[in-house]
């Protein structure tokens, strides 16, 4: 049986395990808990502490295993054990919280420190009045050069299709010979 | 990898997925404040009793032979209080500790073993001990190889006893 491991990362509150629970065909296997900090209790009730872990199954045998990360960067042991085995990666964005993207960079330079596989920047939230544009979160996250910056689309973590789409659009990455 | 075969699988899939298209009817916010922000009353106590909770945990490494730290956090992976060794990062450790106990629950539970007492690690050099401490907190305490085990959990039972009205 042939697996191929796809990390959603991205900081607290962009929707990650929401993502997974929304492809998954399998109960998810998620460790939330309660949220005691404050500047994240505004934000939602449950946090991811160790992982997510949803599947799909297709008949010819393959398997689509995702893996959901924790947001706070405390929990840097699970992203470097989670992305050691990827086979590409998806960075959530909240494109309405712009405190979050410094965040959002590290998470992004710790990533792409430990490994060169495929990327991709998903912008949840893009629905609110001042979410910002994709062209400007580019710059924030420090994807300036457009040639080689890793393809940044809008996904509804909530909508199946829209998850579906952005898995399709890693897949046909994961295709393509890399560029950077 | 052919992942040609399975890109149009995927394709398939989504095909499949007959979610009619949204109506524009008025968006729901997709984060609901479920909750007035302001609200952590743990904090409050949590702040008053932080000193009696250092003092428990400073007491117990320092009385109980062969334990070498303690760290008590909470569920999301905050530390609460600590005594640890130190070359030992309290932030690290606390959000190591959290996740290990809610992996551990969620393998207990997967696997049908019922309610979890304890994760145990135990290493060449010694013991770590995950236990939870009322619902607001989790108690990590390591030993070394030379603790007899039932005195280790027998003081580990003693010390939640003490800890868990402190911080509920």
């Amino acid at each position: 049986m042939e697996i191929l491991r796809v990390v959603v990362t991205g900081s607290v509150g962009a929707g990650k395990t929401t993502f997974i629970r929304t492809i998954s065909e399998i109960e998810v296997v998620d460790t939330d808990k309660r949220v005691t900090e404050e500047e994240t209790a505004d934000i939602k009730s449950q946090t991811t502490v160790a992982f997510d872990f949803g599947r799909l199954n297709f008949e010819s045998g393959r398997s689509l295993h995702i893996y959901g990360t924790p947001g706070q960067e405390r929990f840097e042991f699970i992203w470097d054990m989670l992305i050691q085995k990827a086979h590409a990666y998806i960075i959530l964005v909240n494109a309405h919280r712009p405190e979050d993207f410094r965040s959002t960079r590290r998470i992004l330079k710790f990533m792409s420190q430990k490994v060169q596989i495929p990327l991709l920047i998903g912008l949840t939230h893009t629905d609110y009045p001042d979410a910002w544009s994709p062209s400007d979160i580019a710059i924030a996250l420090g994807l300036t050069d457009e040639s080689t910056r890793p393809p940044i689309i809008a996904v509804n973590a909530t909508d199946r299709s829209s998850v579906f789409a952005a898995m399709i659009t890693l897949i046909e990455l994961m295709q393509t010979p890399m560029l950077h | 990898m052919d992942l040609g075969n399975l890109l149009k699988r995927l394709k398939v899939a989504l095909e499949q997925v007959s979610t009619p298209p949204e109506p524009s009817n008025p968006i729901s916010p997709v984060l609901p404040l479920e909750e007035p922000p302001n609200q952590s009353p743990i904090r409050e106590k949590i702040m008053i009793n932080a000193s009696m909770l250092q003092d428990v945990l400073q007491n117990f490494v320092s009385g109980t032979s062969d334990v070498q730290g303690i760290a008590l956090v909470s569920p999301d992976g905050l530390a609460l209080a600590s005594v640890l060794p130190g070359e030992m990062d309290e932030e690290r450790t606390a959000a190591m500790s959290a996740s290990m106990l809610s992996l551990g629950e969620r393998i207990g539970r997967e696997l049908a073993r019922g309610s979890i007492d304890r994760i145990v690690v135990e290493g060449e050099k010694g013991y770590g001990v995950l236990v939870g401490c009322g619902i607001d907190a989790v108690l990590l305490v390591l030993a070394s190889s030379a603790v007899k085990q039932g005195i280790l959990f027998l003081e580990i039972k003693r010390i939640v006893a003490k800890l868990a009205p402190l911080v509920s």
